[in-house]
C-alpha cells in the first residue's frame, strides 16, 4: 500500500513540475495552463483519499516524502520544482484537505513568477505571502526564519526596501548573477488521447530527446556530406558541397578545433588521391580546398591561437598546405613566442609536398638583422630538415654572421645537410668565438660524423692552447675523444695523462696542467668504453703523482663496477 | 561596436532595466549592471557620438546593426520587442555622455508600467535629460491585433519565406529570416494553434511546394512542441521541416509537376532531392551548428524508421528524431494534398490508416501515436456528414480530452446539399454527431475557403 501511495506521489510531484512548467510560459488567462491545473487537482484529490494530509521536503534538487523517500528528482537546475522551492527559501510544503483547486492556482501562479524574478531571494515568500493560500503551510529555511524579524514585504515597493538585508546562507551564485538567467521558453500542448501514451512510450520520447540533444550534429551532417561526396557524379553540385565542408572546416579552425579540420581534410585528400587518374576536375577543386587553408586568416587561426594546440595536428595541418602557404607563414615568424609552435610549424613545412628551394631561397637572402633573425633561423631550421643542397652556398654565407644564434642555426643546419661540402664548411664552427656553438658543433659531428670529428680532435689535443680551454669545452673535448675510442686519440690521451712537467713550469706554477689531466682521468672514470682502462692505467703508472691516486681510485671503482656486472 | 558583442549588450540592457525594476540605488547587482551599461553607452557616444537601440519590424539594432535572432538571445529580444510595442515606442537615442544615476532615472522611466511615447519624452524632459535622450518613434509593419488574422500572415508570409529561400542566391541574408519566420510560427503555435493547424488544409497547386514545406513545418512544430521540444528543438525541427524539400526546386519543372506518373527514370531524378537539397543548403548556409540539422533532415527525410528508403548510400546509424517527425509529417501533407496528377487525394482517415500500417517500418510508431493525438481522428478541413444530413468541414477539436470524436464543426450545406450559410456547432455540446467523413477535395470543395 505504502508503495502504491509513493507511486501516487511522484506523479503529483511530476504533474506538479509539468503544471508550473505551463503557468510559467503561458499568459495569464490561458487555457493551456487550466488543463494542467486541473490535472494536478485529480492528482490532488486522488492523495487525498489516501491520507488526510500532503507533505514533502525539500532537499535542495530533490522532494522527498516525510519518510525521507525520493519523490521528485531532477539534476538540471532549469525547471527543477524542487530547486525553484529551495533558492525561494522553502524546506518544506504542507496541503491540508481543505485545499481549493483555486489556491493550487494561485500556488502555481507564484511558483511559475518566482522564475521571472528569482534573482531576489525574498520575492517568493512576499507572493506567497500575498496569496490566500490557507491550507498551504511552507517550512522555511532556517536562514529565513532567523532574519525573520522584519515584516513581511507584501508589494515589490517593500521588497525594495528590505532589499539590503541578504539572508546569510543561502546559495547565491557570484556569477549567475551578473546576467539574468535564460528563460527556457518550451511550451507543452496537452495532446488529444485518441490513441494512449503509455508511460514506456513516454519515456522512450524522453529519451529520444536527451539523445537528440547530446548528438553531434555538425559532425553527423559532414559524415553525410561526405558520403554524398563521394556519389555525386556532377562537377558542379561536388563544388557546393565541398564548399560546404570547406566553410565546416574553416569554423572548426576559427574555434581552435584543428583536430576535427585535420579529420576532413584527410579524408579530402584520400578523395583526391582517387580522383587524380579518373577526374580532374574534382580533384582540382579539393586542391584549391588545400590552397585556401594556407591563405592568411587560416593560417592567422593557428598562428594566432599560439600553445593552445597540440604541436602534431599544426604539423600535419601545415603538412597538407601547398607549398605558397611558406611566403605567408615566414612574414608571422617574428610575432611567435611559442617555441613548440615554432618547432611544429619547422616540422610541418619540411613535410610540404611540393616544397622547392625557391620557396625558402628568398628568406635566406635577408639581411642579418634583429627583425630578420628569426625568420633566418627558422628557414635554416626548415632546411636542416629538407636538405635542399642547392641552398648551401647561402647558408654558408651566413657562416661569419656576428649573431651567434644565427652560426648555431647554420652549423646546425650544415651539419644535418650532411653533404662534403656543407661538413667542411661546418668545421670552422668548432674554432667559433661563442664556446657554445664550438660545443654543438662537438656534439653534433660526435652524432654525423665521427671521422671529421677525429680530425679535429687530434688537432685539439696536440694543441698548445689545450690547456687554456674553458672546464666545460675541456670535459666536452675529452668525452668526445674517449668516446671515439680510436687507438691513435686514446695515445694521445694517455700522452697528455701521463706528460712531464718541466721545471720551469713546476716554478710557475702548474695547476692548470693538473686541472687538464684531471678532468681526463674524471672523465675517463665516467665513460664506459675499452679505452677509459688503457688511459686510467697508463695515469697510474706513468701519471703525475698529483693525479695518480685519483686514477687509482677511479680504476678500483671501475673495476668494482665491472665486477658487480659480472 | 563589433557585431559580436552585440547579443551582450542587449542582454545588458534587460538585465540592468530588471534589476533597475527590483533593486533599489544601492544594489551591488544593480550598480555593477549600470556600470557596465553606462561604459557601453559612453563608449559609443564618445566614438560614434550617439547610442542607439532602435525596434524596426521584427528587429532590434543597436547603433543600427542589426541583432540576429537565435535561440539564446530571443527572450531577450522578445522582452526588448513586447516592451516597446507596449509603450508605442521605437527605441532611443543618446546623444550626450550620462552619468550613473541619470541612466538610471531613464530606465525607471521606461519601464514604468502605463506610459506611452508622450509621457515618457515628458518624464525624461521633466527629469532633465531632453537635451541627451530621444525617444524614437515606433515604425511597425502593419501592426496586426486580430489573431486569425495574425496567424494567417504569419503563415503566408512563411510560404513567402520559403519561396524567397528556395530562389535566393544569397542565402546568408535569408538566415535571420528563417530563424524569425519559425520563431514566430512556434510563437503562434503557443496562442492559436488550432488556427495555424487550420491553415495547413491551405493547398495550392501552383506553389505545391512551398506550401507544402510550410504545412509540413506547422505539423512538425506542433508534434515538438507536444512531445516537449525545448524551444532551440524546435528552431532546428522548424527549419528543417521548411527546408527538407529545397532539392525539389532544383530539379527539372517538367518532372516534378508532370500531371501524369513518373516513369521510372524520372523516379531516380526525384530521389535526387534530398542530396540536391542537401547540397543546396551546404552551398547557401554552409556547414554550421544551425544548419547541421537542417542538412541532416534534408538528407534523411526520404529514409523510413527500418533505415529503407533513400538515399540509400548514407550509412545512416539511427534516423534522427526530427527527421522522423518529419517523415511523418512529410507523408501525411503530401497525400492529402491533391496533385496535378491526382486531384482527389487520399482521405484524412486513409492517410492515418496508411500511417498506422506504416508504423514500425516506415514511420516511428510512438510518434504515429502523438500523431494521431495531434491531428485526432477527424482533423481540421476533414468533411463531414452529420446524423441530420448536413454537410459539415472540421474547423477545431474538442477542447475536452474525451471528446477527440466530436468536433468543432462549420455546418455548409443541408441535408439536400444546397449551400447554407455557415454555422459553427460544437459537437460535443450538441446531439449531432458524424455519420461518415471524407476527402472534401471529392466534392469540388476546397476547404481552405473556411480558414483564409
Amino acid at each position: 500500500m505504502e508503495n502504491l501511495y509513493l507511486d501516487k506521489l511522484k506523479e503529483f510531484t511530476k504533474s506538479l513540475g509539468k503544471a508550473y512548467r505551463a503557468f510559467k510560459i503561458y499568459p495569464e488567462g490561458h487555457e493551456i495552463p487550466l488543463i494542467f491545473l486541473r490535472e494536478l487537482w485529480e492528482k490532488i484529490r486522488e492523495l487525498f483519499r489516501w491520507k488526510p494530509e500532503i507533505s514533502f521536503i525539500i532537499d535542495e534538487r530533490r522532494l522527498l516524502d516525510p519518510a525521507g523517500n525520493v519523490i521528485y528528482e531532477e539534476k538540471a537546475s532549469e525547471d527543477n520544482i524542487a530547486w525553484i522551492f529551495y533558492r525561494g527559501g522553502l524546506r518544506g510544503v504542507s496541503i491540508a484537505p481543505g485545499v481549493t483547486s483555486d489556491e493550487v492556482k494561485e500556488f502555481l501562479e507564484a511558483i511559475s513568477k518566482k522564475a521571472l524574478i528569482e534573482k531576489d531571494p525574498y520575492a517568493f515568500i512576499a507572493l506567497l505571502g500575498q496569496k490566500n493560500l490557507e491550507n498551504f503551510q511552507f517550512e522555511l529555511a532556517e536562514d529565513y526564519i532567523k532574519s525573520m524579524d522584519f515584516p513581511i514585504p507584501e508589494t515589490m515597493e517593500d521588497i525594495l526596501e528590505h532589499k539590503d538585508v541578504e539572508p546569510t546562507g543561502e546559495p547565491m551564485d557570484e556569477e549567475s548573477e551578473e546576467i539574468i538567467e535564460q528563460e527556457d521558453t518550451s511550451i507543452m500542448l496537452q495532446a488529444r488521447e485518441v490513441v494512449e501514451i503509455t508511460k514506456d512510450e513516454e519515456e522512450y520520447i524522453s529519451k529520444e530527446i536527451e539523445e537528440e540533444q547530446g548528438e553531434d550534429k555538425l559532425t553527423k551532417s559532414v559524415n553525410y556530406l561526405l558520403y554524398c561526396l563521394n556519389f555525386e557524379k556532377d562537377a558542379e553540385w561536388y563544388k557546393k558541397i565541398l564548399r560546404g565542408i570547406e566553410e565546416y572546416i574553416y569554423r572548426s579552425l576559427s574555434k581552435g578545433d584543428i583536430g576535427k579540420s585535420l579529420k576532413i581534410v584527410k579524408l579530402l585528400q584520400m578523395f583526391e588521391k582517387n580522383y587524380i587518374s579518373t577526374d580532374i576536375t574534382k580533384s582540382s577543386y579539393i586542391e584549391e580546398i588545400y590552397r585556401s587553408l594556407g591563405e592568411k586568416e587560416n593560417i592567422d587561426y593557428i598562428l594566432n591561437s599560439d600553445n593552445n594546440l597540440k604541436p602534431e595536428f599544426v604539423t600535419e595541418y601545415i603538412s597538407m598546405l601547398h607549398p605558397d602557404a611558406v611566403s605567408i607563414i615566414m612574414p608571422k615568424i617574428p610575432n611567435l613566442k611559442s617555441n613548440q609552435l615554432k618547432n611544429a610549424l619547422v616540422l610541418g613545412i619540411s613535410q610540404i609536398s611540393g616544397l622547392r628551394p625557391n620557396h625558402l631561397e628568398k628568406y635566406l637572402k635577408l639581411e642579418a638583422n634583429e627583425r630578420n633573425k628569426p625568420i633566418i633561423t627558422f628557414a635554416l631550421s626548415v632546411l636542416a630538415k629538407v636538405k635542399f643542397k642547392d641552398l648551401i652556398p647561402m647558408v654558408i654565407a651566413y657562416k661569419d654572421s656576428p649573431d651567434s644564434e644565427i652560426r648555431r642555426a647554420v652549423l646546425e643546419t650544415l651539419v644535418n645537410i650532411g653533404t662534403v661540402q656543407s661538413y667542411n664548411a661546418a668545421m670552422s664552427f668548432f674554432d667559433d668565438e661563442d664556446e657554445n656553438v664550438r660545443l654543438i658543433a662537438y656534439q653534433l659531428f660526435k652524432k654525423y660524423n665521427p671521422s671529421k670529428l677525429k680530425k679535429v680532435l687530434k688537432d685539439k689535443l696536440l694543441s698548445k692552447e689545450l690547456d687554456d680551454l674553458s672546464f666545460v669545452e675541456k670535459e666536452i673535448l675529452f668525452n668526445s675523444a674517449i668516446s671515439l675510442d680510436d687507438p691513435e686519440i686514446t695515445e694521445l690521451l694517455k700522452n697528455i695523462i701521463t706528460r712531464k712537467r718541466s721545471i720551469f713550469r713546476i716554478i710557475l706554477g702548474d695547476e692548470k696542467y693538473h686541472e687538464t689531466e684531471k678532468l681526463l682521468a674524471i672523465t675517463a672514470g665516467n665513460l664506459n668504453t675499452s679505452n677509459t682502462f688503457d688511459i686510467l692505467l697508463a695515469c697510474v703508472s706513468y701519471g703525475n703523482k698529483k693525479i695518480r691516486g685519483l686514477c687509482q681510485e677511479l680504476l678500483s671503482n671501475k673495476k668494482r663496477g665491472k665486477n658487480a656486472q659480472t | 561596436m563589433p557585431k559580436l558583442e552585440l547579443d551582450n549588450v542587449l542582454i545588458l540592457f534587460v538585465s540592468t532595466l530588471k534589476s533597475a525594476k527590483l533593486y533599489d540605488e544601492g544594489h551591488p547587482l544593480l550598480k555593477s549592471n549600470l556600470k557596465r551599461l553606462l561604459g557601453v553607452i559612453n563608449n559609443s557616444v564618445e566614438e560614434d557620438n550617439e547610442f542607439s537601440l532602435a525596434v524596426k519590424n521584427w528587429y532590434i539594432y543597436i547603433m543600427g546593426e542589426r541583432i540576429r535572432i537565435h535561440a539564446l538571445n530571443f527572450t531577450y529580444v522578445k522582452t526588448v520587442l513586447d516592451m516597446f510595442k507596449n509603450k508605442n515606442i521605437g527605441g532611443f537615442v543618446v546623444k550626450d555622455k550620462l552619468e550613473a544615476t541619470q541612466l538610471l532615472t531613464f530606465l525607471r522611466i521606461l519601464y514604468t508600467e502605463g506610459l506611452k511615447k508622450e509621457h515618457i519624452e515628458k518624464k525624461i524632459s521633466d527629469a532633465g535629460l531632453s537635451e541627451k535622450i530621444n525617444i524614437l518613434p515606433l515604425i511597425q509593419k502593419g501592426e496586426i491585433l486580430d489573431p486569425k488574422q495574425r496567424v494567417k500572415t504569419v503563415y503566408f508570409e512563411t510560404i513567402g519565406l520559403v519561396k524567397n529561400i528556395a530562389m535566393t542566391k544569397d542565402m546568408k541574408k535569408m538566415r535571420t529570416k528563417l530563424s524569425v519566420g519559425v520563431y514566430y510560427l512556434i510563437d503562434t503555435l503557443k496562442t492559436s494553434e488550432q488556427l495555424l493547424l487550420g491553415l495547413t488544409v491551405v493547398k495550392n497547386y501552383d506553389n505545391y511546394l512551398y506550401n507544402h514545406s510550410v504545412n509540413v513545418a506547422i505539423l512538425s512544430l506542433s508534434m515538438g512542441v507536444r512531445l516537449g521540444l525545448k524551444t532551440s528543438h524546435l528552431l532546428a525541427l522548424g527549419q528543417a521541416a521548411l527546408l527538407h524539400d529545397v532539392g525539389m526546386s532544383t530539379l527539372p519543372k517538367e518532372i516534378v509537376s508532370k500531371p501524369s506518373v513518373l516513369t521510372p527514370d524520372e523516379w531516380d531524378i526525384i530521389r535526387q532531392h534530398p542530396i540536391r537539397g542537401a547540397e543546396l543548403l551546404c552551398e547557401l548556409l554552409g556547414v554550421t551548428e544551425e544548419s547541421a540539422p537542417c542538412i541532416i533532415s534534408v538528407l534523411e527525410h526520404q529514409r523510413n524508421y527500418d533505415k529503407s528508403g533513400y538515399p540509400e548510400f548514407i550509412q545512416m546509424d539511427k534516423q534522427s528524431l526530427l527527421s522522423r517527425i518529419i517523415r511523418i509529417c512529410d507523408f501525411y501533407d503530401a497525400v492529402t494534398t491533391p496533385r496535378v496528377y491526382s486531384p482527389v487525394p487520399m482521405t484524412t482517415s486513409e492517410a492515418l490508416k496508411h500511417l498506422i500500417e506504416g508504423s514500425g517500418k516506415l514511420f516511428d510508431p510512438v510518434l504515429v501515436k502523438y500523431f494521431v493525438n495531434l491531428i485526432g481522428i477527424y482533423p481540421i478541413g476533414t468533411l463531414v456528414f452529420l446524423n441530420t444530413g448536413e454537410w459539415g468541414i472540421v474547423i477545431g477539436q474538442s477542447k475536452s480530452k474525451e471528446n477527440f470524436d466530436k468536433p468543432i464543426v462549420q455546418v455548409i450545406k443541408d441535408a439536400s446539399g444546397n449551400d447554407i450559410k455557415p454555422k459553427v456547432i460544437d459537437l460535443a455540446f450538441s446531439e449531432k454527431f458524424i455519420m461518415k467523413s471524407d476527402t472534401p477535395w471529392k466534392y469540388g470543395i476546397d476547404p481552405a475557403q473556411y480558414f483564409i
